[in-house]
């Protein structure tokens, strides 16, 4: 898979799950005096976290070329892949977990009862945070 | 006007006279004197505390506990009211199919059905104070111009309506019980055993002590039990002087299948779309002359077709900087969460300063789950004495991780639905497979099931008129006659049955 072809996917798969980092945002404010989550992190530290999960279920699918060639496979997804259009990808997005919601493909993460293809993304985000953390250490050592 | 009487001070030996004798004053005997008044009975109230709770008495409320832990303290009050001088006022009626005998659910099912207990709601609602009988959830958000979360219409759950008002039962009827020249209110007064007349099939005296070291008997034509779940039982197994195994224990159930209700915090869900904190699941509302709030429920499809309990889950708003500013204004928070309120100084100070309105992002779930009737849970009486020399009850239940992976199970398919209805995601939060199932659970407070009901003497220990089986003239009343509790609050429904009950008496005894 060529790298370009990646980065996009990475990319509009980022700019999809802006959709609906809020509400897990939003479910690691919880703030009952016994779960004090992180409520500091960011929404993308937060998707990590649920992708980090995932990942740590299903290893064989940890690398950024596997999850981005299961996300395209998904038909509307792949769909909203061809399209330079953010809303496309969005709506593509929403359209292919809502089916998978429907048909039950779904994955707890984190506690988290998500899509398959939600998961997936976090996943691609947790491979994403995990990997500039590496370029930035490796930039601070000179 | 009589007043109050002081058991301590009736002269030893003295045998009072009644119609009928009510032994405890909490909802449940309350609720059957006043459905008695204006009747010309001759009632007389027994109650083993005084006015108000006294440490000194708190010795006469000991409870051995065997098996899960289980706080005891707080579930009962020794004083007139009874544990109705501290709730909450929750409460919910049971529905059509608690009634039934649930494939799913096993030593379920009532000898009547709800139909028979309608007229005592209603009546009960207006004793209550908690206004028109009327549960509808689709009427309520339309009355009160909230929307329903969106799940109703789903068929896995759905939106019940809780009323709500701490209806203080001893309050509210001191005046017209002490004042009414037919009914006898006695404090202080500890029944120590119920002993049958001489052919053996009906109670003829109640012998009672007191902490002033004195005794009297009481001599009735109907006695009811309405001590509450675990006392009801733990007197009718005392009351073994012609009956070794104890009143109405021929079939050795009494005390058996004791249940509880599960409350456990579990559970955070943030809605796709924003939260109206006045809601109608996350504030009270008044309609029809009382106030409600919602809660989701399981569906009974959802339970049947998945083996689960009767399963509620309340509402909690989620407010970021709530907790976090409460800390600072107490000069308690803690570093890590200083940075949240760094984050979005200008909403955490409002809320912190002010008092302001923070926003609210979501909702954690109180969840209430049935404990279904197990005949291994249950009430028995301990070799330990208490000060008045009668045996301590012992209650003694395990909670099996069959509940946990229930509830567990009902959390899996909530988040499911909220998901697969565009609702939000949830998050559960139960473990699987736990060393302890359901470990930082709590209770209803709610003891139940003890002395249950059943047409049969084989299958409970009251028939539908709340009778024992065996004895003639002895009733029990509250929730130790309950075969099976639901998801729902007793006390509503300890009111229904106790004037259904009433209604009875007045029927055999005037």
């Amino acid at each position: 898979m060529a790298e370009r072809t990646l980065k996009r996917r990475l990319f509009l798969g980022a700019l999809s799950a802006l959709m609906w980092a809020p509400l897990l945002y939003g479910g690691y404010g919880a703030l009952s005096g016994i779960r004090r989550c992180s409520w500091a992190e960011g929404a993308e530290d937060a998707l990590a976290r649920i992708g980090n999960v995932y990942l740590a279920e299903f290893p064989e699918e940890a690398a950024p070329g596997k999850l981005g060639a299961l996300l395209a496979g998904v038909p509307s997804l792949a769909a909203g892949f061809r399209s330079d259009a953010a809303a496309l990808a969005r709506s593509a997005f929403t359209e292919a977990c809502a089916r998978e919601l429907r048909c039950g493909d779904t994955v707890l993460c984190d506690g988290w009862l998500l899509a398959r293809s939600e998961a997936r993304l976090c996943g691609l985000i947790a491979l994403q945070v995990a990997e500039r953390g590496v370029s930035d250490a490796a930039l601070r050592s000179g | 006007m009589r007043g109050f009487l002081d058991s301590r001070r009736v002269p030893e030996g003295t045998e009072i006279s009644a119609d009928v004798a009510i032994i405890g004053a909490g909802a449940a005997g309350l609720t059957v004197a006043q459905g008695l008044l204006g009747l010309g009975l001759k009632v007389a109230v027994f109650e083993a505390g005084g006015l108000n709770p006294r440490k000194e008495d708190n010795a006469l409320l000991d409870v051995d506990v065997q098996g899960d832990e289980y706080h005891v303290v707080g579930t009962r009050l020794r004083y007139y009211g009874g544990t109705t001088n501290h709730w909450g006022g929750q409460c919910f009626p049971l529905e059509a199919k608690d009634f039934e005998r649930l494939p799913w659910i096993p030593h379920s099912g009532w000898p009547y059905g709800l139909d028979t207990l309608i007229p005592y709601y209603r009546r009960a609602h207006e004793i209550m104070g908690l206004g028109e009988f009327d549960y509808d959830a689709q009427a309520a958000s339309a009355t009160t111009g909230k929307p329903l979360f969106g799940l109703d219409g789903g068929g896995a759950f759905r939106t019940v309506i809780g009323r709500y008002n701490p209806h203080r039962f001893g309050l509210a009827l001191d005046d017209v019980l002490t004042q009414d020249g037919d009914t006898d209110v006695y404090l202080f007064a500890d029944l120590s055993e119920l002993v049958l007349d001489e052919g053996g099939n009906a109670v003829s005296t109640g012998r009672f002590l007191t902490t002033a070291s004195t005794s009297f008997t009481v001599r009735a034509r109907y006695f009811v039990l309405a001590a509450g779940g675990i006392e009801n039982a733990r007197l009718l197994l005392t009351s073994n002087r012609q009956r070794p195994a104890g009143l109405g224990n021929g079939s050795d159930l009494v005390g058996r299948f004791f249940q509880e209700h599960i409350w456990y915090e579990s559970g955070q869900v943030v809605p796709s779309r924003s939260l109206d904190r006045e809601g109608l699941y996350l504030e009270h509302h008044v309609i029809g002359g009382g106030r409600i709030r919602a809660s989701i429920a399981a569906t009974r499809e959802l339970e049947e077709a998945h083996g689960l309990p009767g399963f509620r889950a309340d509402l909690r708003g989620m407010f970021p900087y709530s907790l976090a500013a409460a800390d600072l204004r107490a000069g308690t928070i803690r570093a890590e969460d200083m940075a949240l309120l760094v984050a979005d100084p200008g909403t955490a100070f409002a809320a912190a300063l002010c008092g302001g309105e923070p926003p609210l992002v979501g909702f954690t779930l109180a969840n209430y789950f049935q404990m279904p009737p197990d005949p291994d849970h249950r009430v028995r009486l301990s070799e330990r004495r208490d000060i008045l020399g009668r045996p301590l009850p012992v209650v003694d239940f395990r909670i099996g991780s069959d509940l946990h992976d229930s509830l567990r199970r009902a959390h899996v398919l909530l988040a499911t639905e909220i998901a697969k209805l565009g609702l939000g995601r949830m998050r559960v939060e139960l473990p699987e497979a736990p060393e302890t199932p359901l470990e930082e659970r709590y209770y209803g407070a709610h003891h139940i099931g003890t002395t249950r009901m059943a047409a049969s003497p084989r299958e409970g220990v009251v028939d539908a008129d709340a009778r024992v089986h065996e004895v003639a003239n002895l009733y029990v009343a509250g929730s130790a006659i309950f075969p099976t509790c639901g998801w729902q609050n007793p006390t509503l429904t300890i009111a229904a049955t106790s004037l259904k009950l009433a209604e009875h008496l007045k029927s055999v005894a005037t």
